[in-house]
């Protein structure tokens, strides 16, 4: 059944596949490995207990284990093990993630969910990676699929799409207790407990605290607490629920410069921003047979940041429904149907406001799939298409064509052509942001444009994933991807306002591009105590614009780096005790004249008994300092340091 | 909007208690073919010690009316080892020191000490799906977590009866007993 716990692959792959595994015989299973078998679902009721080397999409799962011995202590951190994905540290708190180009501060043609709830904010359709967050030891695993994921996800699934799935509380009995410090990481501690409450009725809360050191030349320092609960029922075979919520608060340091209409009209601070929120999410479960199941969702969340040039408070409340059933043998359909009301409230100043500062929003969207199995357990056909309707830009339709075809038992082919779109947000019609060119004279000022239209790819992929023996296996994707309508800045003629003169700018787009480009990922398991897996990838983006003043063009194309690479060791050694790696080659942002960089992250673990662990960890240990998104030569751009740390994890 | 969260959490609150309740056990077909498919797997990381008579057949037996037995029917055409599968449905304890392999399902936990110490000295590789099956004598016991398949392996027990576990199955297992 769709398990929305999953939505995930569960949706895409159980999409983009066909129902072959549940129809899989024993002996058809006696060709795949133990690993596999290991991955695959037994209530595989849907297509996600394919093997995601059956997938026709470029698809890579980070799992718990490699969350652990990553060392990582937050998500972005971990996406960098993700090969395909474009992570860069913009300061303490903050991070340009990207997939297949377009990076930014504001990246924002990848879509985020954790567990089902989508937490791209509306105000720009990008994700606050500063306020995604749970306690790492209870993630299940996140999945990432480079390239459009809307057909089922939706609008702004344009790029990527990461899932970030937790534990069910059935996974996460028993209690945890950890805490580390280091140099970087002044402190960080969790704590879990999860029990029973009753026959088939499990649940966790957690609670966790960190205060990490502001970055080379920063003024950066983040806090943040965070608490929340999972409580997971299951009732008859046919039915499951699940409650979950979190709520956190924090506060990040930061540098900042404001405009005022009135001297000293350009004034810089040292200030910080406060971050808070919360959601509360329902999900239910209903599977009828193999290949009949559906699923109702439910969820709301809150988000508050405040500094001292603007505050906003925003709301979400989503309701999603998804039906899966077969019609004749061959075709496995799924439809779904979606709702979210959206709500914001601003206040603004000179610098930044937006108009309206409030603004509610409806988003209906439907969507529709069939998976036609072609040959049977050989080739696969799914079509789909989503079509939805927003407030800013009308309706939409984004459908797709996938085929994937195993022409051998571990080896599969697979293209696919699909189009996507990302919704303007508040950010291009309504925002108003301004800055002094020359004090009390000249102002510029950004102004958003209420008829700007749709950004819209359509992306043609292929791939072949290949595993020549049970130790070794390869993963290929390549994608040509072609844009529409990308976001550009025009100029307006200049006029006079107050006492000054204003150079207006206006959001605007009219940019098309072609980006290409192709990922190569390996994992290869050397020895029975030594896993290495590889990672290259290859980005070439090429963007025109005809009213282009402020170069965009440019920017876009050297915001992202060409080639990406790196090597990850994971090697078990006597006594109990792990030693992992893990090397990376970022290449030079040329837009932005950041160097190209190496770095080293290191990870050494012992057990001295099965429920503790000791490690300490490593991490940019090649550099004091590095830049990895600002110019070199920018002596107020946060830097990148050198982080050690020692952590201790005891679970009971 | 305040009052609004919290009332909203209640809703969905109260809509999760009248979700309903009792539980059934209740396994899936795709179950059984997992673990039959395991089953076939252990089989190529286990070294048996060498037995008299050449070209016999490599022999599965079952204890229990298991789903798992019929899909593990469906393997009499592949080989392990290099010998030709027989699957024998069993009937009687003293039968499954005459097999390279026993499988003891859910229904027969009631034979399991029984079947456990008729093996004591044999070069069996049994394998069982009750809860402490590794470590109440058996050698490979399904554990399931989650929704995945896993396996325990009392590699002791396996060296007694002179059955020697390749190393990269045991680094697979959930637990090692030694």
């Amino acid at each position: 059944m769709a398990k929305f716990k999953k939505i995930a692959l569960t949706l895409l792959v159980a999409s983009f596949f066909p129902s072959a595994a549940a129809v899989q015989a024993a002996n058809d299973l006696t060709k795949l490995s133990i690993q596999q078998l290991m991955d695959m679902e037994i209530i595989s009721v849907s297509k996600s207990s394919q093997p995601l080397s059956q997938s026709a999409a470029a698809v890579f799962v980070l799992s718990g284990e490699d969350l652990r011995r990553s060392g990582a202590t937050n998500i972005p951190e971990a996406l960098r093990m993700v090969p395909g994905l474009d992570v860069a540290r913009v300061s303490s708190s903050q991070w340009a993630i990207a997939s297949r180009g377009s990076a930014g501060i504001l990246s924002n043609k990848l879509l985020v969910l954790i567990d089902g709830r989508s937490v791209y904010t509306p105000l720009y359709a990008g994700v606050y990676w500063d306020s995604q967050d749970t306690l790492m030891e209870d993630i299940d695993r996140i999945e990432v699929i480079r390239g459009p994921g809307a057909t089922i996800w939706g609008a702004n699934a344009v790029n990527g799409v990461i899932n970030i799935i937790t534990r069910t509380a059935k996974e996460t009995q028993g209690g945890l207790v950890k805490a580390g410090a280091g140099t970087e990481e002044r402190f960080f501690g969790g704590l879990r407990y999860g029990g029973t409450a009753g026959e088939g009725t499990y649940y966790r809360v957690y609670g966790k605290y960190f205060d990490r050191d502001e970055s080379f030349n920063g003024n950066d320092q983040w806090r943040q607490g965070r608490g929340g609960f999972r409580i997971d029922r299951e009732t008859e075979r046919e039915n499951s629920y699940t409650l979950q919520g979190d709520y956190y608060n924090g506060e990040d340091d930061l540098r900042g410069t404001e405009s005022a209409a009135a001297a000293p009209f350009t004034q810089r601070f040292l200030g910080h921003e406060s971050i808070g929120g919360g959601n509360v999410l329902w999900r239910w479960n209903h599977v009828d047979d193999e290949r009949r199941d559906s699923a109702l969702q439910v969820y709301f969340d809150e988000t508050h940041r405040g500094q001292r040039v603007f505050d906003q408070n925003e709301y979400a409340l989503d309701f999603d429904w998804r039906k899966r059933f077969p019609l004749a043998d061959i075709h496995e359909v799924t439809w779904g149907l979606g709702y979210r009301f959206l709500a914001d409230e601003t206040s603004g100043s000179f610098s930044v406001a937006f108009d309206p500062p409030h603004r509610q929003d409806n988003l209906f969207s439907s969507f529709l799939q069939d998976e036609i199995t072609l040959v049977d357990e050989k080739a696969w056909l799914t079509l789909g298409t989503k079509l939805e309707h927003n407030d800013y830009s009308g309706f939409e339709l984004e459908p797709s064509a996938r085929l994937a075809v195993r022409f051998a038992p571990r080896q599969t082919v697979w293209t696919s052509v699909s189009r996507a779109v990302r919704t303007p947000s508040r950010f291009e019609h309504n925002l108003a942001i301004a800055g002094w060119v020359s004090d009390g004279v000249t102002l510029a000022r950004i102004y958003g444009d209420s008829g700007v239209p749709s950004e819209d790819v359509v992306a043609y992929e292929l791939g072949y994933r290949v595993q020549p023996t049970d130790a070794l296996s390869f993963d290929a994707a390549t994608f040509y991807n072609v844009y529409d309508n990308l976001g550009t800045i025009s100029t307006g003629d200049p006029f006079a306002e107050s006492t000054y003169t204003v150079t207006p700018y206006f959001i605007d787009n009219n940019m098309r591009g072609d980006t290409y480009g192709f990922e190569l990922g390996s994992q290869f398991q050397a020895a029975s105590n030594w896993k290495i897996n590889t990672a290259y990838t290859f980005l070439e983006q090429q963007y025109h614009s005809e009213n282009d003043p402020l170069g965009l063009e440019g920017r876009t194309e050297g915001s992202s780096p060409r080639n990406q690479v790196s090597i990850r060791s994971l090697l078990d050694l006597p006594c109990q005790m792990e030693f992992d790696s893990q090397l990376r080659y970022v290449d030079s942002l040329v837009s932005l004249n950041t160097d190209s960089y190496v770095e080293l992250d290191l990870r050494l673990a012992w057990h001295p008994a099965k429920n503790c662990e000791i490690s300490i960890v490593g991490q940019n240990l090649l550099d004091n300092h590095h830049v990895e998104f600002a110019s070199k030569s920018d002596p107020t751009a946060p830097q990148v340091e050198r982080s050690v740390y020692a952590k201790v994890v005891w679970t009971f | 909007m305040k009052k609004k969260i919290r009332l909203f959490s209640a809703i969905l609150f109260a809509a999760f208690l009248v979700g309903g309740r009792g539980v059934c056990e209740a396994r899936t077909d795709q179950e059984s073919r997992l673990k039959a498919a395991f089953i076939y797997n252990f089989a190529q990381f286990v070294e048996w010690p060498p037995k008299g008579g050449a070209n016999e057949a490599f022999v599965i037996g079952v204890l229990g009316d298991d789903p798992i037995g019929e899909e593990l029917d469906s393997l009499q055409n592949e080989t392990i080892r290099q010998k030709p599968i027989r699957v024998r449905h069993l009937r009687a304890v003293e039968e499954t020191r005459e097999c390279d392999l026993v499988f003891v399902g859910k229904s027969r936990s009631d034979v399991l000490g029984a079947v456990l110490s008729a093996l004591r000295e044999s070069s069996v590789l049994t394998i069982g799906e009750t809860p402490g099956f590794a470590d109440e004598g058996g050698i490979i016991g399904f554990v399931i977590k989650g929704n995945k398949v896993r396996f325990v392996i009392n590699q002791k027990n396996a060296e007694q009866k002179g059955l020697h576990v390749n190393s990269q199955l045991l680094k697979l297992a959930e637990e090692v007993i030694t």
